[in-house]
């Protein structure tokens, strides 16, 4: 789980740097990925991380330096993945394709059930996120799993401070539902392990 | 209800074992931290990205494509749409009907998704495509056997140019009702059988339909899910495929049909596919597929070039293992 203070959030562009694709990306790409891991769920992003330098590729030039690199890297990246995934769900309703999988490629874990157990927290969170609409599903992974802070999540999704919180504040409500509607077992399973403890 | 504010919100992870949220700090903290790509994919990445943006007319080109299709795609979408809307209100008035008799049955058939007559007097003019069809060339020993019927559940029905069309309105929304039908048999019920049936009838009574082209995409579909490979390849031989939005998937399923029996044939598409944009699943077969008829027919310095091409571009791929298995192989060379 990344905090706020880690480098989740790559360093502010020098204003006096010249930026071009190549820099831009030697930079930035390894973090991009993990973006893009992150909002997706899945451990195969190569197409993804591509279209988000081909947008980035031909937005480059009208880039002022007005908002950080990384928030406005941030906004491209999660805008192709928005698209992709309505792309992808339309896909599924048309032609009844399975559902996506998740498979993240993690950090080795200590332990075999420590590995075991943060997969199925990792399935559980993502099958939720799943039911939930594009824009409260990236409000909750850009909060609650990248740690972001509300003025970067404003800025990523340019909406205002205010709106992002009420936004969020609905989602949550909604994650806890379908959670305990859809995992009671595992809602229960961890309730009653916080009453023993 | 309060309004929340931004300060107010604390995040799941950081809530106290003793708040009500508890069981949703313990399974956010649980979850996994993803790990950015290797070097390795990212130098991949970085490759692909740099021949394609080496050619921006060719993405422009790409992206108009795009938009022509959308556009034909939604004309299309709004003709039917009417046609069936006239349809309907020339039924619900009594006014005469500008449809054949035998479509208006096939259509209300479709809308009722009842069972098709066992004994269709129109079908009996259609050629005969239901008898199933000789075991495929499992006699040729490929050395990789390449792997067709995975493939019919990626189908889609591609844009058409929709001109005006010399037949009435109210055929053509009869036509796509019935194409409709036979689309959902296929992809929602999985009844290949069925969406056989309904698509012969849809020749029976459209033969020159404005949708005979996506109703024999489907057929391949349906043929490809049943198996009936031979009957598949026979109606690929003769889709004008160029011209088809799906034409690069068609003409690989097309090679490797004809790899069963005529890798030479198969290499003309292989090798014209291979130059083509195509998605990664689609060009991770198009490589196997062709050093699987390389070394059909003894080539097998290309094969091993192909092999190692797809090695590095799809170490994880799905027929990785194999490919590793044919490389350690002793040359026919060596023996």
């Amino acid at each position: 789980m990344a905090s706020a203070s880690e480098p989740n959030v790559v360093p502010i562009a020098n204003g006096a740097k010249v930026l071009d694709l190549d820099c831009v990306y030697r930079e930035h790409a390894a973090t991009v990925s993990r973006w893009v891991r992150r909002l997706t769920g899945k451990r195969d992003v190569c197409d993804t991380l591509q279209e988000v330098f081909e947008v980035v590729q031909r937005r480059l030039p009208s880039f002022r330096g007005e908002a950080q690199l990384a928030t406005w890297l941030y906004a491209i990246t999660l805008r192709v993945v928005m698209a992709q995934r309505r792309k992808a769900r339309i896909r599924r309703i048309l032609f009844a394709r399975v559902q996506v999988q998740f498979d993240l490629d993690t950090e080795p874990a200590q332990s075999p059930a420590d590995d075991l157990m943060r997969q199925q927290a990792t399935r559980i969170v993502y099958t939720v996120l799943e039911q939930l609409g594009e824009r409260e599903r990236a409000l909750l992974i850009l909060f609650e799993l990248e740690a972001l802070p509300i003025a970067q999540i404003a800025s990523i999704l340019q909406l205002s401070e205010n709106n992002v919180a009420v936004s969020l504040h609905r989602a949550r409500e909604r994650f806890r539902t379908r959670f305990q509607q859809q995992f009671p077992e595992e809602a229960r399973g961890l309730n009653d392990g916080q009453a023993k403890r | 209800m309060a309004k929340p504010s931004a300060e107010a919100l604390r995040r799941w992870a950081e809530e106290a074992a003793s708040s009500d949220d508890a069981p949703l700090a313990e399974l956010f903290r649980a979850v996994d931290n993803p790990q950015p790509l290797s070097a390795a994919a990212l130098a991949r990445v970085h490759d692909r990205l740099g021949s394609k943006l080496a050619s921006p007319v060719a993405r422009r080109m790409r992206e108009l494509v795009m938009a022509i299709g959308m556009v034909l795609l939604g004309s299309s979408l709004a003709l039917a749409g009417w046609g069936a809307t006239e349809w309907v209100i020339g039924r619900s008035q009594e006014a005469p009907q500008p449809v054949p008799k035998a479509a208006a049955q096939s259509v209300a058939r479709a809308r009722s998704g009842a069972h098709l007559p066992k004994k269709n007097p129109l079908a009996s003019a259609a050629p005969a495509a239901e008898e199933p069809a000789p075991a495929s060339s499992s006699g040729s020993v490929a050395p990789l056997e390449p792997n067709v019927t995975q493939t019919t559940a990626t189908a889609s029905v591609a844009p058409r140019n929709i001109s005006p069309s010399p037949a009435e309105p109210s055929a053509l929304a009869a036509e796509a009702l019935v194409l409709e039908r036979a689309l959902v048999k296929l992809r929602r019920e999985h009844d290949a059988q069925g969406a056989l049936a309904v698509l012969d009838e849809s020749r029976a009574l459209f033969a020159q339909g404005t949708l005979a082209l996506e109703a024999q995409m489907a057929r391949v579909d349906a043929l490809l899910a049943l198996e009936r490979r031979s009957e598949a390849l026979a109606i690929l031989e003769q889709l004008p495929l160029a011209q088809i939005s799906r034409g690069g998937e068609l003409r690989l399923i097309r090679a490797e049909l004809r790899a069963n029996a005529d890798c030479a044939r198969a290499l003309t598409d292989f090798d014209a596919l291979v130059t083509q944009a195509l998605a990664a699943p689609l060009m991770e077969r198009v490589l196997y597929g062709r050093a699987a008829c390389e070394l059909q027919v003894g080539d097998r310095a290309h094969a091993e070039q192909d092999l190692n091409q797809y090695l590095k571009r799809f170490p994880q791929g799905r027929f990785a293992a194999r490919v590793q298995a044919q490389l350690a192989r002793p040359s026919d060379k060596a023996q």
